[in-house]
């Protein structure tokens, strides 16, 4: 059987309801048939219209690796800025580290590795670090003058 | 959703007493572009500046809410902080400072 013209009047159908649109919901004429949800939608959640966030805010513990954020579940995220503000009164060690879903933090997930951070300063950075779904953003403060006043900021997108 | 370039906050906030800069509005996210803080005293003042979430209690802020603090703008200075803050609706962005010579500007973008 050869190809056969289709006219608009063979696919029109004047008497369509909601309920032809629904999803799931099959349209026919007898010869072609649409199914609403074979149209693709982007779920306009609140979180995808407002994406900006503070993904984390921590007051780390001397020695200890701390996770500053976790990219949760269905989602991606761009890292913008990190704040990391020393309200001791020592200068201290900084080592900031991401490593994926699953994994132990070693050697090659560090970002930023025994930075000397002084006291009373802020340490700024803007990685642009983009971590997919279970991503761990972490830090620890170490050295001789580990200490526990170090506050940890980090703000960015969240991509649902 | 538009996206409006402004200027998000300004004070000049009295000695020792938290101020805030700016509170991002109901419904709204923002984006800070920049903090600019000047000096326009005569000695060297301390300040700091904090970021709360709407769910923490702004008015008595923990150590995890300070971005900066006892940071030090010289006299005639300008500091500008240009890193960006992304932030939901609700935050309160707020300063403190040891005199009363400091003038602090927040720009950046709303989206709504």
């Amino acid at each position: 059987m050869g190809l056969q013209q289709i006219t608009g009047n063979e696919i029109v159908n004047s008497s369509v309801t909601a309920a032809d649109l629904a999803p799931g919901a099959a349209l026919s004429n007898g010869q072609l048939s649409v199914v609403s949800s074979a149209v693709g939608v982007i779920a306009d959640s609140a979180g995808g219209r407002l994406p900006y966030k503070i993904l984390g805010q921590i007051q780390t513990t001397a020695n200890v690796l701390t996770t500053i954020y976790t990219v949760p579940a269905a989602t991606n995220t761009m890292i913008s800025t990190i704040t990391i503000c020393n309200q001791s009164p020592n200068t201290v060690s900084v080592n900031v580290a991401a490593n994926v879903s699953g994994s132990a933090v070693t050697t090659k997930n560090f970002i930023v590795s025994g930075y000397a951070l002084g006291a009373a300063e802020t340490l700024v950075l803007e990685p642009r670090i983009s971590l997919n779904v279970g991503s761990i953003l972490s830090a620890n403060i170490t050295g001789a003058n580990a200490s526990s006043n170090i506050s940890i900021n980090a703000f960015g997108v969240e991509i649902i | 959703m538009p996206n409006i370039h402004k200027i998000l906050g300004q004070i000049n906030p009295s000695a020792n007493t938290q101020t805030n800069v700016y509170v991002v509005p109901a419904s709204t996210a923002s984006l800070v572009n920049s903090i600019h803080v000047d000096n326009l005293g005569a000695a060297n003042a301390s300040y700091s500046i904090i970021v709360v979430p709407s769910t923490d209690n702004s008015t008595t802020p923990l150590p995890r809410h300070f971005i900066l603090r006892g940071s030090i703008a010289p006299t005639g200075d300008t500091v500008l902080l240009d890193f960006p803050l992304t932030l939901p609706a609700g935050t309160v962005v707020a300063a403190n400072t040891n005199g009363a010579s400091l003038a602090f500007s927040a720009f950046g973008v709303e989206v709504s």
